[in-house]
């Protein structure tokens, strides 16, 4: 079964016209950010993940934790839109975001889900 | 008046069982492509041989899956603008004024079986099973 890093590369085989004949090919800049924030998330111990294309070129990852759901659509202008949502309840809908957000929060929600600890000596993260 | 929207099974979330938002939503300052309803069959044509016809499948395995929506659904001062794609559907439109989230929330609303799949050129119900076997 692919990664959901893996999944988002071969995003880039898509071409014009891909669904039915509506959608863009990826460039590969949205395709490295999507990729860097799934292994981020990954690394961070949210361990459910996966990878959805946009019709404009954009990647959407979207990251699973029991009720919780986050959302993070990646578009070509380097902008993104964040969705969160617990018990199918969308709480948060934001566009317009920068990238560097979405790192920042998924750092965040892995402090406060306890997902991984700092070792004292360190500064590598481990999952818990 | 009804629209048509299809949708692509890469767009299907199986942790959710739903379509994500993707599946709905603009264009790059085109608004959001459909299909007007009665436009097919005032031309004697069902939903899914209008679709097979004018909108090639990504891949011949994949059945062509669809959603039949009605205007009241849409936001009060959306607009429908008629534009010929380049395959010659006269019946397909852009949905003006319809914002992404406006979009996101409607479509996020819709239980899986009130989305069509065509099956011998006409159509059932959308099960998870449909998309159970689908990957990309």
């Amino acid at each position: 079964m692919q990664s959901t890093p893996e999944k988002i590369q071969s995003f880039a085989y898509f071409e014009a016209g891909w669904s039915f004949g509506e959608g863009v090919g990826f460039a590969q800049n949205t395709l490295n950010k999507a990729s860097q924030l799934a292994k981020t998330a990954h690394t961070l111990g949210f361990h459910e993940t996966d990878a959805f294309p946009g019709l404009n070129g954009e990647v959407m990852v979207t990251v699973y934790q029991g009720n919780e759901y986050w959302e993070f659509t990646l578009l070509p202008t380097e902008t993104l839109t964040f969705v969160y949502e617990r018990d199918e309840e969308t709480l948060t809908y934001e566009e317009g975001l920068p990238f560097e957000f979405a790192i920042s929060l998924l750092t965040n929600l892995a402090f406060h889900h306890h997902l991984f600890t700092m070792q004292p000596s360190t500064t590598t993260l481990v999952p818990a | 008046m009804k629209f048509i929207r299809i949708l692509n099974a890469v767009h299907y979330d199986a942790r959710k069982q739903r379509f994500t938002s993707l599946a709905f939503k603009n264009s790059t300052g085109g608004g959001i492509s459909v299909i007007h309803y009665e436009c097919i069959l005032a031309q004697n044509q069902t939903a899914c041989r209008h679709i097979e016809q004018f909108y090639p499948p990504p891949t011949s395995s994949q059945p062509p899956i669809f959603w039949i929506f009605d205007e009241t659904r849409l936001p009060a001062d959306f607009t429908a603008k008629q534009q010929t794609t380049q395959s010659g559907d006269i019946c397909h439109y852009n949905l003006l004024g319809v914002s992404d989230k406006a979009a996101r929330d409607l479509l996020l609303r819709q239980r899986l079986m009130e989305f069509q799949i065509c099956e011998n050129e006409t159509s059932r119900p959308l099960t998870s099973a449909d998309l159970g076997n689908y990957s990309l």
